[in-house]
């Protein structure tokens, strides 16, 4: 395994569109009389969350339309292979990363399940998803900045479960990280605990062929146009990976 | 006194918790009985809440605040019902997030519907097992069991627990409804629950429907 770079107490924005946006307001303003809860949970959160990360740079061997092969001989492919191909076309390296904001914050979510106060407990929650993606965009960025240092360029970060990349990807993304050391598991079902956090691998090259995109630009790409927390500019899933995307009202 | 049941169920619909629980009052001073506040004014309350979730009138915040104008008002009432042979529950359901899940946001949210609807809940939590469920159903005798579940990898855990449910004999003593982020109509079919919905608002309905 290549050392792998740890980050801890990092700065983590949380912004209150983007709490509002995880409770599902598809654009609209936020409900006024809840304004003040909602502040009150980014407080909260701002002393619950803890952010750490961890990532590593590894060499990428090859992309074929199986999927892409790294120098370490590991392998990210299966039914995802045509379109990781896509997405790495022209990747020399990956970084793999996995994000967190630790367990404090839903263990908080809890409580207020079991104190009867599911107003406050998904409030909460929310701020949670949204601090979950802010820490999952700072260390993108650093990622980003760390490649143009070295003259590379960092495409989109893909995840798995998310887009075309089914969800058992995630057991050979933890077999490339100590997440045990920032705190984080994976169950046999996949799930990430805590589950405040994220996990993607980022291609990174001179020549990438898929254009850098924000991290929400997903959003394009996913066909659950119903979802909770789909960004409201972005009404149909693109077809930009060359793969038609079928429409479908609910998932 | 039908002016203090309409302004309560508006109360509750608009989630003004201080207003349901002032006229709450204000009936039960004037003799209204309490079983009536509860039928004509908060279920039906409830029942417009669910029609505008389900509309995307309301979200998820707005659909709390009257789910807890509605609790502030059930709690001055339910003292005061216990007991009467009319308070009748629309149902019992079993409700649970299946093994190797841990998600609870959505299964909580689905109970409080289905608990505004005047139906019984016995929760057990996330990561139940099949062997849980049957032995809660054997313990409380529901009309539903609902099934949770929001990742690809644990939905299967659904039909396993029909199929104990089965195994057991008491699959077609309970109606099953499964729901989260990857189930959609097709694979509740696949499985052989008997229904899906894909909010807390469709399925208080689907309960409804499927207890009639
Ligand atoms: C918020 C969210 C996050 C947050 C918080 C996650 C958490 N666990 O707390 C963050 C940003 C951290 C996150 C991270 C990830 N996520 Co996420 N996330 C979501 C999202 C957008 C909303 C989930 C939610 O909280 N909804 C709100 C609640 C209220 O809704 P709900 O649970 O669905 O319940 C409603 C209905 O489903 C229904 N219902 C629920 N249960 C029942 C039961 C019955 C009987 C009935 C009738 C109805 C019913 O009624 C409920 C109320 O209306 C979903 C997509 C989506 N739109 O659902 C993805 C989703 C769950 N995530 C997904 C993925 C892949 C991930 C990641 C693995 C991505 C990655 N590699 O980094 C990570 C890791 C998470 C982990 N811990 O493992 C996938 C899972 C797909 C799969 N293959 O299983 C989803 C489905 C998105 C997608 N790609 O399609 N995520």
């Amino acid at each position: 395994m290549e050392t792998a770079r740890l980050l801890s107490g990092f700065p983590v924005n949380i912004e209150l569109t983007e709490v509002w946006r995880w409770l599902g307001s598809h654009g609209r303003k936020g409900d006024p009389r809840l304004a003040g809860e909602v502040e009150e949970a980014v407080a909260l959160a701002g002393e619950l969350i803890e952010p750490k990360a961890a990532y590593s740079r590894l060499r990428v061997r090859a992309v074929d339309p199986s999927g892409v092969l790294l120098e370490n001989g590991e392998r990210l492919n299966g039914s995802a292979g045509p379109y990781l191909a896509e997405q790495f076309r022209g990747a020399e390296e990956l970084v793999v990363v996995v994000v967190t904001i630790g367990p404090r914050l839903e263990g908080r979510v809890q409580d207020l399940f079991g104190e009867k106060r599911p107003l406050e407990a998904v409030i909460l929650d929310a701020t949670g998803s949204a601090a979950s993606s802010a820490a999952s965009r700072y260390v993108n960025g650093l990622l980003c900045e760390e490649a143009g240092n070295d003259g590379l360029r960092a495409g989109r970060i893909v995840r798995p479960g998310s887009s075309h990349w089914d969800i058992l990807g995630q057991r050979t993304l933890f077999a490339m990280l100590p997440t045990e050391e920032i705190g984080v598991s994976l169950t046999t079902s996949c799930l990430i605990l805590p589950r405040k956090s994220g996990s993607g691998v980022v291609p990174l090259g001179r020549h990438l062929a898929a254009e850098h995109e924000p991290s929400e630009a997903s959003c394009r790409h996913c066909p659950n146009t119903r979802c909770i927390a789909r960004i409201v500019d972005i009404e149909q899933p693109s077809t930009a990976t060359g793969t038609v995307v079928k429409v479908q009202a609910t998932q | 006194m039908p002016g203090v049941l309409d302004e309560i169920k508006q109360a509750v619909i608009d989630g003004n918790a201080g207003a349901a629980k002032e006229l709450t009052n204000k009936a039960l001073a004037a003799k209204v009985d309490a079983l009536e506040i509860f039928q004509v004014a908060l279920i039906p309350a409830m029942d417009e809440v669910g029609r505008r979730m389900q509309a995307e009138e309301y979200y998820i915040p707005e659909v709390l605040l009257s789910a807890r104008a509605m609790r502030t008002s059930s709690e001055i009432l339910k003292p005061l019902i216990a007991g009467n042979p009319n308070m009748k529950p629309a149902g019992k359901v079993v409700i649970g997030t299946v093994r190797g899940d841990l998600h609870d946001i959505g299964k909580n949210l689905v109970a409080m519907m289905l608990e505004g609807a005047s139906f019984e809940i016995s929760d057990l939590g996330i990561n139940v097992t099949p062997d849980q469920f049957v032995a809660k159903v054997n313990e409380v005798k529901p009309n539903l069991v609902a099934l949770s579940a929001m990742l690809t990898t644990t939905m299967m855990g659904m039909k396993e627990t029909i199929e104990a449910l089965k195994q057991a004999g008491v699959r077609s003593s309970v109606k099953v409804m499964v729901g989260g982020a990857p189930v959609n109509q097709r694979f509740a079919d696949e499985i052989g629950a008997d229904g899906y919905a894909a909010d807390a608002a469709t399925a208080a309905n689907l309960a409804k429907s499927l207890v009639a």
